[in-house]
């Protein structure tokens, strides 16, 4: 399993509302949930390129997260290699009514929650629609603590990138690219409510029309950092 | 946050919260590294 990043979630307090919000700022086109039953959860057709996802209420009926989930073999596994790393589960590994997928969450050494899965988004990237979400990122206070930890969980290749504290994280097997950042060192971003300090983990949703004849920009494939749990090349 | 361009490359980023308060990032030309 190449654990990669093949989903991404919103769960809140009103499932249908933002369903609604969503739908009309990006044009995603979302199936509808169900408010009264115990799994108020729609899914997104993924645009162009990008992941599919879903939006729901949360069980609990919190304002629960934006986030992304890794694919793995044995969630169970994961969260207690995640304890094991600074970690935190979440919610314990359950499987989805009527559904081959198991779900589970976890919080990382600053309290990001993350989602892994076994079985989900088994239909793969889209193949239209815009506004695609092409990538994953977790932004945070110590970026050395949370680049090892990501590396040892999930063994992915971490890279440095140069144009503010910023890392890459390589796109593995179908899932999408992602970053790892310090959030105050991101021009505008300290001084919007979006960025506490405590920070966050998203994806982001393309806006424009992907351009691939850009060349690459070398500034930002720079020193790699991290490649494997067992690396020794951790700063 | 407003679009903010990333310096020394074509992509721009940006960050807003939808109603609850969630997180949620925009970005152009990142495609091509996913």
């Amino acid at each position: 399993m190449a654990n990669s990043v093949l989903w991404f979630e919103v769960m809140g307090k009103d499932g249908s509302a933002l369903r609604k919000f969503y739908s009309e700022l990006f044009g995603w086109k979302i199936s509808a949930g169900d408010p009264t039953s115990g799994l108020d959860y729609g899914l997104i057709e993924p645009g162009y390129g990008g992941l599919p996802g879903g939006i729901g209420s949360s069980p609990d009926g919190s304002s629960g997260h934006a986030t992304f989930y890794v694919e793995v073999d044995d969630p169970t596994a994961i969260l207690d290699r995640a304890e094991i790393l600074g970690g935190k589960p979440i919610r314990p590994e359950t499987q989805v009514p009527s559904m081959r997928v198991k779900l589970a969450y976890f919080a990382d050494p600053e309290g990001h929650v993350i989602g892994v899965s076994n079985g989900a988004a088994v239909g793969g990237r889209g193949d239209a629609g815009a506004n695609p979400v092409l990538w994953f990122e977790v932004m945070g206070k110590d970026g050395k603590t949370l680049r090892n930890f990501y590396c040892e969980l999930f063994g992915w290749t971490i890279s440095e990138a140069s144009a503010f504290d910023y890392w890459m994280i390589e796109a593995t097997g179908e899932g999408v690219a992602g970053g790892i950042g310090i959030g105050r060192s991101v021009p505008g971003l300290s001084a919007t409510r979006t960025d506490s300090g405590a920070g966050f983990a998203t994806f982001k949703v393309e806006f424009t029309i992907p351009q691939p004849f850009w060349p690459k920009p070398k500034s930002l494939a720079a020193r790699r950092l991290c490649q494997s749990r067992t690396s020794q090349a951790h700063t | 946050m407003p679009v903010t361009d990333v310096p020394g490359t074509h992509m721009k980023i940006a960050y807003f919260t939808d109603p609850e308060g969630h997180v949620i990032g925009l970005s152009s030309g990142l495609g091509f590294w996913s």
